[in-house]
């Protein structure tokens, strides 16, 4: 295991994208359509991933002469990965959200408490 | 005046960036093998490979100016990947080292000598490397040493660094 990745906000919406299924293998720009990111930003942070062992890649398993393409580098989440990235993504998703309760005037019922 | 700006504006520019547009893809597979000089040897192939593999995906859709923007991305953020694929620490992480080194400078936490040393030592270290030998340093340029580097020192003078660097807290050490 490397080093754990600084969890910026960008990172964050790569590994949501990859958690809507852990299993599945994607390529860079994919991910950046899917995160809704400009492409090509997402390489140093997969990079940073993969060396965190969060991700491993593998090249696409196609002939470039029959797929009239070049393969690609496939990204999928290892199992590691999968528990880190829902565990930041929880803790980051409960920092950003208000934290209610205690605060004077609020009740969970959606009145005002005295 | 008049007359030259607006040819300018309603003919040679349109022109230009029609062209632009055209050589787009041209530009953009130009800075992805430029971009890929500036990763260590031994990733080269590999992301060169990546990068341009996207590129013909998004000249295949015909999205001429999408394979710019990739490239200008890939190009840009090239540097910061080879210094992390180097084990060299990043820009920013160097930049807050130095800061922090020159907090503690100004506080008295750190000698000079030893400052300066760091200052340049820095850019090669990582942070726990440098925080083990702070320590040492600060003991060191103290006692009128001087500055020196790590890479001269005899094993007597690394077995005594090593135990100041044990005893020796760097929130402890005199200014010079």
């Amino acid at each position: 295991m490397g080093v754990q990745p600084r969890m910026t906000m960008v990172t964050l919406r790569i590994v949501r994208v990859l958690l809507e299924d852990p299993t599945a293998k994607r390529y860079g720009l994919e991910i950046c359509k899917a995160a809704g990111l400009p492409s090509g930003s997402v390489y140093p942070l997969l990079m940073r991933l993969e060396q965190a062992g969060w991700l491993t890649s593998d090249w696409e398993d196609v002939d470039p002469t029959t797929a009239g393409r070049p393969r690609r580098r496939l990204y999928q989440l290892t199992s590691e990965g999968t528990d880190a990235g829902g565990r930041a993504l929880h803790a980051a998703q409960r920092s950003l959200t208000p934290d209610w309760r205690g605060t004077p005037g609020f009740s969970p019922s959606g009145g005002t408490s005295t | 005046m008049r007359l030259v700006s607006g040819v300018f504006v309603l003919i040679i520019l349109p022109i230009l960036l029609v062209l632009f547009v055209e050589w787009c893809p041209w530009f953009a597979e130009r800075l992805i093998r430029l971009a890929t000089r500036r990763l260590p040897e031994h990733a080269r192939a590999r992301y060169k490979e990546e990068w341009l593999a996207e590129f013909e995906a998004l000249k295949g859709d015909g999205r001429r100016l999408s394979t710019f923007v990739l490239a200008m991305w890939v190009f840009l953020r090239a540097r910061g990947m080879g210094r992390i694929l180097s084990g060299v620490p990043p820009v920013t992480q160097v930049l807050l080292e130095r800061i922090r080194l020159w907090v503690m400078l100004r506080r008295g936490q750190i000698p000079l000598g030893m400052a300066r040393l760091e200052w340049t030592q820095v850019w090669k270290l990582g942070p726990f490397q440098l925080k083990v030998r702070h320590r040492a340093f600060a003991k060191i340029s103290r006692m009128g040493k001087g500055t020196l580097d790590l890479s001269n020192l005899s094993k007597r003078s690394m077995r005594r660094v090593e135990r100041i660097s044990a005893t020796w807290p760097v929130d402890r050490s005199p200014r010079d």
